[in-house]
């Protein structure tokens, strides 16, 4: 009996033993199942969370209209259109469902069933929508509607598009709108943007982009797994983009573009009292609807291989020396500094001999100009002349009146990609050349060429400061941002971009050798019976070529309305060339406000 | 002196994850007007009271009667087990329940017991373990309604058998060599499947070298691989520890691998594509991310979007849209742990625990060899279920359709667990009887 007891005590201890270990195991593992819930649930709840919510919502967008652009006088240049697109979601469709859509789809819509398959089959979020096609027929949209219970899923809707009902009118100024890309997609999407939408890429589309986009309305939807629609969550209406005005005029725009067919080049109108841009123009152009639809073979040609570069905006990104233009810069530094007086005359032999290597730097007459005064010199645009000129002022001040005039620097246009050109002097030759400074510099600088590079825009700078007498302008191309509900968002005052200070005389002396320069000297060919213009022509030389020419002038003289630049790559003779092209547009510009004019004259008689 | 003696932790326990269980089955139904779920919370209130009423008309009894029915029980459920391939219903192509109106039965549930009883009568009676020849009726004890379960085809229920015989055996003192033997033989195949299975189903997604040769490796090759460095391994640590092993010994070990390799191959051999997804797409769920996965995802989904408190009652969304899948049976902890949050679901692990850890003390307390291996079949019975249900909805276990006890819906496997606890309250409260 004692045995047996023993013996079972022995069994009990050796049995709770072996219980032990086994409620060891499932404590731990209970302790596992503890850890795993913890870090699921708390840790990592909020993640989880998110994509619950994205589970059960649906989100609808509704695309919003862009902001209308249009001219001075309201006549459209941007607007939107509506347009049929149709989108895909898969919900709990089966895979032979899905096939049997896409072929019908693709049958109604003209495309290739491989094509459809392959965006009905691209979602992997099932309740994601794809987009099959945009900017179908109407027909299309209505066959698709009707048989709407054959095909699930499949998705109809009106979304606002683009257009540019002028076409190419003013082309580099509005710019176009393309698909959002994806590296601009990843630095936007915290601002709003979505795949899918479409983002300003060049000119005002690309500038006032945040401004015109407006905002997506959004539904959510709570949907079950089967993709049943169950309530609505929230719902946001879209907003409109703002409207730009611009200071543009459709009419004149046109008239520059006319002007420029067929060349190379660039012109800009511009307003020297407020900044405001009339026109501008950058020749050959585009039509921008060709970025709203895929680019055929042809049109990618034209725009990326034509040696004219039909996408660049000449007037604000082509950078050239300016040539005699830039003499008004080293007349106002030589007369301001006291190195010249109106008075003194300066012969020209046709060349002057400089420095030790008697290096020759010749006038574009062979014969020269004689001893002439500043007035004949900027007239016959007499090199010799403003070589002595430019030896006595020296480097730096002609480069510190470069910069007073806005050279070397960005004008601030409402523009992207503006280029800001180069005023050189020695410390820049010295650390971009790696070369001194020598006086043959000096004379290439002083009259327009060597490293000098200027914009159209920049040289516009200069004639308004010349109109104004001393201030100019920043140049602007949105006159106001209307926002949807018709107020005006914001009104663009003139701001004042720099001054340049002289005396009074000093810029009568300027505008009367401009004004001669017109009527009798290089730049006749702009010359215009009953308008007083001072202009100047301008030959930026060109080592590798043809020049390039230039013609900048304002108009009338005695109480500026206009300031015109004129520059044409390659053109050869700013007096032959580009001169021309400014009075036709003068012609056009003071037909159009011959009103304008004849009120002004009575006064200017009596002066 | 009963009232004294009477496990209040584990009856209250018991109660309250049947509440809770309850609870998410509500949630459910009243979420989701489906008709597919009409009855369901009603019925199993009713299977609950059953169960309630099962408990205390078994109190009544003494437990060592069990004994004499042991044998009995277990023939009873072998011959519903073979009635129900004969006239079972067709429930998506299983045939493992009777239907009787708007009530059905699952006799596999009833086989568990069955089989937990008989083996505690069993080993009880044995006393003595002399040689591995002693496991042959054991084995076959499982392997009857094991096979006849696999015939429904029901893989997931047979499951729980193995750990069962193991630890009972363990507890009523067989040999520790042949425990580890058994538990090293199904670890090695529950390995050695899910790594092949993963690499084969793995290598038609990546280009990874290793996946690719694991997946269309020799079995030979693995086999003799697997062989010589096993050998080399037992030699090194052999002479480490300066152990003679016998040559018995090492044979003893080969023939478990040898066995678990090729049962592995045969086990791969025998599974349809679906069921080899199931079985490792919680390694990684986007193997299959609209089939098999999907499950996994949208549970883990669940659980981790109940955050700490949870969503609240009836505001679930995974469960309330119907992103979860079969949420009233194996994934209902899916939905307590999204609609109470952490709060809720560490709650209910609790409880469970404490079952399990009075189910433990029971085993101690019984007063008889076969009260403590009954004790030890139901509390690894618990265990396991515990821990293939919830690691599966946490996405730490493979699908294998295991019910949580308790929990889940189904009438059978409520009052089957019921009785299971009515057992072990019994054990406990008739300790001192003789």
């Amino acid at each position: 009996m004692k045995l047996i007891q023993k013996q079972t005590l022995e069994i009990l201890a050796l049995r709770k033993k072996k219980v032990v270990i086994v409620g060891v195991i499932i404590v731990f593992g209970f302790v596992f199942l503890f850890l795993r819930l913890f870090y699921m649930q708390v840790l990592n709840g909020r993640y989880f969370r998110r994509i619950a919510d994205e589970n059960r919502m649906q989100r609808f967008y509704q695309k919003a209209p862009r902001g209308q652009i249009y001219d001075r006088y309201h006549k459209l240049l941007a607007i939107n259109i509506p347009s049929f697109v149709v989108s895909f979601t898969s919900y709990s469709l089966t895979q032979q469902e899905i096939e049997r859509i896409s072929r019908e789809l693709a049958a109604i819509l003209n495309l290739s069933f491989q094509e459809v398959k392959t965006k009905t089959f691209s979602s992997l979020q099932p309740l994601d929508p794809v987009m099959i096609a945009s900017d179908i027929t109407r027909e299309q949209a209505l066959t698709i509607m009707e048989r709407k219970a054959s095909l699930p899923g499949v998705n109809v809707a009106i979304e606002p598009k683009r257009q540019y009902p002028e076409g190419t009118l003013a082309c580099h100024v509005i710019g176009y709108v393309g698909e959002l890309t994806l590296e601009e997609y990843k630095d936007l999407r915290d601002v709003g943007y979505r795949i899918g939408d479409k983002i300003g890429k060049t000119g005002l589309e690309a500038y006032y982009d945040k401004l015109l986009k407006g905002e997506h309305g959004e539904k959510q939807i709570e949907i079950s797994a089967s993709g049943r629609q169950l309530r609505l969550l929230r719902e946001t209406a879209s907003n409109s983009g703002n409207d730009l005005e611009l200071t543009i005029d459709a009419e004149v725009q046109r008239l520059v573009q006319d002007a420029l067919q067929g060349v190379n080049g660039a012109a800009v109108v511009m307003n020297p009292r407020s900044g405001e841009v009339i026109a501008l123009a950058s020749s050959p152009g585009f039509n921008p609807n060709t970025f709203l639809r895929p680019v055929t073979r042809g049109e990618f040609q034209y725009l990326f291989k034509n040696r004219g570069r039909p996408l660049f905006n000449k007037a604000i990104q082509a950078q050239y020396p300016p040539g005699s233009g830039f003499k008004i810069v080293t007349t106002a530094a030589g007369l301001q500094e006291g190195f010249i007086i109106p008075e003194e005359k300066l012969e020209c032999t046709g060349e002057m001999v400089l420095g030790t290597y008697n290096q020759v730097f010749r006038c574009w007459k062979k014969d020269g100009h004689g001893k002439i005064p500043l007035n004949t010199a900027i007239a016959q645009s007499c090199d010799v002349f403003f070589y002595q000129l430019g030896l006595r002022l020296g480097v730096t001040r002609i480069a510190n009146y470069a910069k007073k005039f806005g050279l070397g620097s960005l004008t601030g246009i409402d523009l992207p990609s503006e280029k800001k050109g180069i005023v050189p002097d020695r410390d820049w030759k010295k650390r971009v050349v790696k070369e001194a400074w020598y006086d043959g510099d000096t004379l290439n600088m002083c009259i327009g060429q060597g490293y000098l590079w200027v914009t159209p825009l920049q040289m516009a700078g200069i004639f308004s400061a010349v109109a104004n007498d001393g201030p100019y302008y920043r140049p602007k191309i949105v006159k106001k941002i209307i926002s949807p509900d018709g107020k005006v968002y914001h009104d663009f005052f003139p701001e004042e971009q720099g001054i340049v200070e002289l005396d009074r005389q000093n810029w009568h002396t300027i505008k009367k050798g401009l004004e001669d320069a017109v009527t009798y000297g290089t730049g006749r060919q702009a010359y215009i019976r009953g308008l007083k213009v001072a202009g100047k022509t301008g030959t930026a030389q060109n080592p590798q070529g043809i020049d390039h020419a230039w013609f900048g002038c304002l108009a009338p003289v005695d109480n500026p309305q206009v300031v015109i630049v004129v520059f044409v790559e390659h053109g050869g003779h700013g007096g032959v060339v580009a001169a021309p092209i400014a009075r036709r547009i003068l012609e056009g510009y003071f037909k159009k406000s011959a009103a304008e004019i004849q009120a002004v004259t009575p006064e200017e008689i009596g002066d | 002196m009963n009232r004294l003696r009477f496990d209040f932790w584990l009856f209250i326990s018991m109660f309250l994850v049947c509440v809770l269980g309850i609870l998410g089955i509500f949630s459910i139904i009243y979420q989701n007007q489906v008709a597919v779920y009409s009855n369901v919370l009603v019925k199993q209130i009713l299977a609950f009271a059953i169960g309630l009423l099962v408990i205390i008309f078994y109190l009544q009894f003494n437990y060592p009667t069990l004994k004499k029915y042991a044998l009995g029980f277990y023939i009873a459920s072998l011959v519903l087990l073979v009635l129900v391939l004969l006239f079972g219903t067709r429930v998506r192509g299983v045939r493992s329940w009777f239907a009787f109106g708007m009530f059905s039965f699952q006799p596999s549930e009833l086989a568990k017991l069955a089989f937990i009883m008989f083996l505690a009568k069993y080993i009880e009676e044995m006393r003595t373990w002399k040689s591995w020849r002693d496991l042959f009726w054991p084995l076959l004890l499982l392997l009857v309604p094991v096979g006849l379960i696999l015939l429904q085809p029901d893989f997931g229920s047979t499951l729980v058998f193995f750990p069962i015989l193991v630890v009972m055996l363990y507890v009523g003192g067989c040999r520790l060599k042949y425990i580890l033997a058994m538990t090293g033989f199904g670890l090695l195949i529950s390995f050695l499947t899910m790594v092949r299975i993963y690499a084969e189903l793995k290598s038609t997604a990546v280009d990874n070298y290793v996946i690719r040769v694991i997946a269309n490796m020799n079995y030979l090759l693995v086999f003799l691989v697997a062989l010589f460095l096993l050998i080399a391994l037992i030699y090194f640590l052999a002479k480490r520890l300066k152990y003679e092993l016998s040559f018995k010994q090492m044979m003893a070990g080969f023939s478990v691998v040898t066995a678990g390799i090729l049962s592995s191959y045969v086990f791969e051999l025998l599974m349809k594509t679906y069921q080899k997804k199931r079985l490792v797409v919680f390694l990684d769920p986007y193997l299959d991310p609209l089939g098999a996965g999907y499950n996994i995802i949208q549970s883990k989904i669940a659980v981790g979007s109940g955050g700490w408190l949870g969503k609240g009652l009836l505001y679930g969304t995974q469960s309330r849209l119907g992103f979860l899948p079969e949420q009233h049976t194996d994934f209902i902890f899916s939905v307590l742990a999204e609609e109470f949050g952490f709060a809720g679901g560490a709650l209910l692990l609790i409880l469970l625990f404490i079952i399990i850890w009075r189910g433990i003390i029971i085993i101690n307390q019984a007063r008889d060899e076969f009260g403590a291996l009954v004790a030890t079949g139901i509390v690894t019975m618990f265990a396991f279920h515990i821990f293939l249900n919830i690691g599966m909805t946490l996405g730490i276990m493979p699908i294998t359709g295991v019910p949580l006890p308790l929990v889940s819906y189904g009438g059978s496997s409520l009052i089957m667990n019921m009785f299971a606890i009515g057992i072990l309250l019994n054990i406990r409260m008739k300790r001192f009887y003789y």
